[in-house]
Formats: C-alpha cells, structure tokens, sequence
C-alpha cells in the first residue's frame, strides 16, 4: 500500500506582507488634476499692456 | 526572493487571472482556474494571485450566471493554506485583507459549503475599523476604493451596509477620484456606485456616464477592467 502527502506550498512572513500591500493598494499620492491658476490671467493681461505696439505704415512713401 | 521581486510575480500572476475572469464575464467560457493553475510554473506565486482575486473569481457566477466548478472551488479554499488568513489584523492593509478574504470564504461557503481551509477565516469586527470616519469622506472613500471586490452582490456584511448608507460620501470620493485623474481608484469606486444603483440605492449622480467616462480613460490592465466590467453587468449592461 502506498501512501501519497500532497505538499503544500506555505508563503513566508514577507510573502504575506507583500500579498496584503497588494490588497490595499492606496489611492494616488500625486493628483493630476488641471489647477485653476488666476494669477496668470493677469500676467497675461500684463503682457499683453506692455508688449510693443503694431508698427504702422510710414505715411510719407 | 526579495520582496519587489516578489511584488512583481504576484502583481503578474494576478494580472493574469483577472484577464481569464475578465474573459468569462466576456463569454468566452470558464475561468479555467485549473488550467491557470497548471500553466504557472510557480504553484505559492499562481496561489497568491488567487488570494488576490479573491471574490472578484465568482463574479462571473454573480454577474453573469457562469458556473465555477468544485476543482475550481478547491483552488480558491488551498490559496488560504498557503497564505493564511489573517488573525488579529494590526495594520491597515491586514484589516483591508481580512475583510478581502473574509467576502471569498463568505461566497466560497454560499456557493460550495464550508471548506476545511477556509475554516481559519474570522469575521473582522466592524466596518469602521476599516473605513474609518465617513466625516472624513476623501480618507473613506479611498478605503472603500481598496475594498472593491465587496462590491458584489450576495457578498453583503457590515462593509457593503455601510457603503450602502452613505451614497453621498460614495459619489464624492468617486468624482474626487475622477478629478484627481486618479482613474484606478476611480475604477473601483465606479464599481461600488454600481452596486448600490443595482441595490435601489438612490445617487447623487448616474454611475452609468461615470462607469463609461472612466472606462475610457482607465488603459488596458485587466484588473481594473474586471471592476469596470462588474459595475457594467451591475448596470444591466449586455456587452462588457
């Protein structure tokens, strides 16, 4: 008669560890979402107030 | 092995599988959980990604009406002899694992019976442990997030009735998320908004443009497709 024992594999502590971190995987840290930034409007206005006028066409030609 | 090293079979092996549950909720067949199983050559690594999934190998018994057989059902309760179930859980990640393990034993007893195996798996105590303050609903619905696979029918619990009671703090976090671009969490929140509109819960939003706004912008790992997938056969969706 024989007798077979099925061997099973067992994780280590650290295998556990890393299988839980995978389960409870956090949110992003970084957010990616577009920020609404006013200042730059008025850089823009700014720069659109100082930048140099349009020359014009010399008149005597 | 090192532990990144190990990190990355696990996260493969998982990968793997969610695309074989991905593919039955698609109606190409069974899991196929033993064949996955044969075909990895690292039986505690293919093991884990069982673990992993968890609850999510019987959405397509949930969802979708497809059968997984009793080998099947054996693999899932031999996953929890080679990682045991956690006892006595002391950080977060091993009260969110506790709860992961406890929904798999919990639909694992409703669909086979109890396992042997699975016997060690105790109820954690109560969802607040484990969500914490809904007061705090960014840090709650982040927690809610990791504890996606709950999102089931049938899995109910103290989780899911928490969930359940607070739609508010639920579609805040999910558009949170979305804002954010933060599209895995996103993901799995998109799955829950689904289940509580499949449950009568009314939402402040429609999780159908959510779940499919989401969708588009998700890419292509299967996991996250697995909890898009549910949230559309939770919708009443045909095609997922």
């Amino acid at each position: 008669m024989s007798a077979q024992t099925v061997v099973r594999p067992v994780a280590t502590p650290e295998e556990q560890a890393v299988l839980h971190e995978l389960m409870a995987e956090p949110e992003a840290a970084i957010s990616d979402a577009p920020l609404y930034s006013p200042q730059s409007a008025g850089l823009l206005l700014l720069g659109l107030l100082l930048s140099p006028e349009v020359p014009k066409e010399p008149k005597d030609k | 092995m090192n532990p990144a090293e190990v990190r990355v079979r696990l996260a493969d092996a998982a990968t793997a599988l969610a695309g074989r549950v991905l593919d039955a909720l698609r109606g190409a067949g069974a899991v196929g959980l033993v064949d996955y199983m044969d075909a990895c050559p690292d039986e505690a690594t293919a093991l884990g990604a069982v673990r992993l999934l968890g609850a999510d190998l019987f959405a397509p018994q949930l969802v979708a009406d497809r059968l997984l057989d009793a080998r099947e059902a054996a693999v899932v309760a031999e996953s929890f002899g080679t990682y045991p179930p956690v006892i006595g859980a002391s950080s977060e990640e091993q009260r969110v694992a506790a709860w992961r393990d406890w929904a798999a034993v919990r639909l694992l007893a409703l669909f086979y019976g109890p396992e042997p195996d699975a016997a060690g798996v105790a109820p954690p105590d109560n969802a607040a442990a484990v969500l914490g303050r809904v007061e705090q609903w960014p840090l709650w619905s982040a927690a809610v997030a990791r504890l996606s696979p709950l999102a089931l029918p049938e899995v109910g619990g103290p989780v899911v009735a928490a969930v359940v009671a607070e739609p508010l703090a639920l579609t805040r976090g999910a558009s949170r998320a979305v804002l954010r671009r933060d599209y895995p969490t996103a993901a799995r929140l998109a799955r829950w908004t689904a289940l509580l509109a499949h449950l009568g819960v009314e939402l402040p939003l429609d999780p159908a443009p959510l779940v499919e706004h989401v969708r588009l912008r998700v890419g292509a790992e299967p996991r996250l497709l697995l909890d898009l997938a549910v949230a559309r056969l939770l919708l009443g969706s045909e095609a997922v």
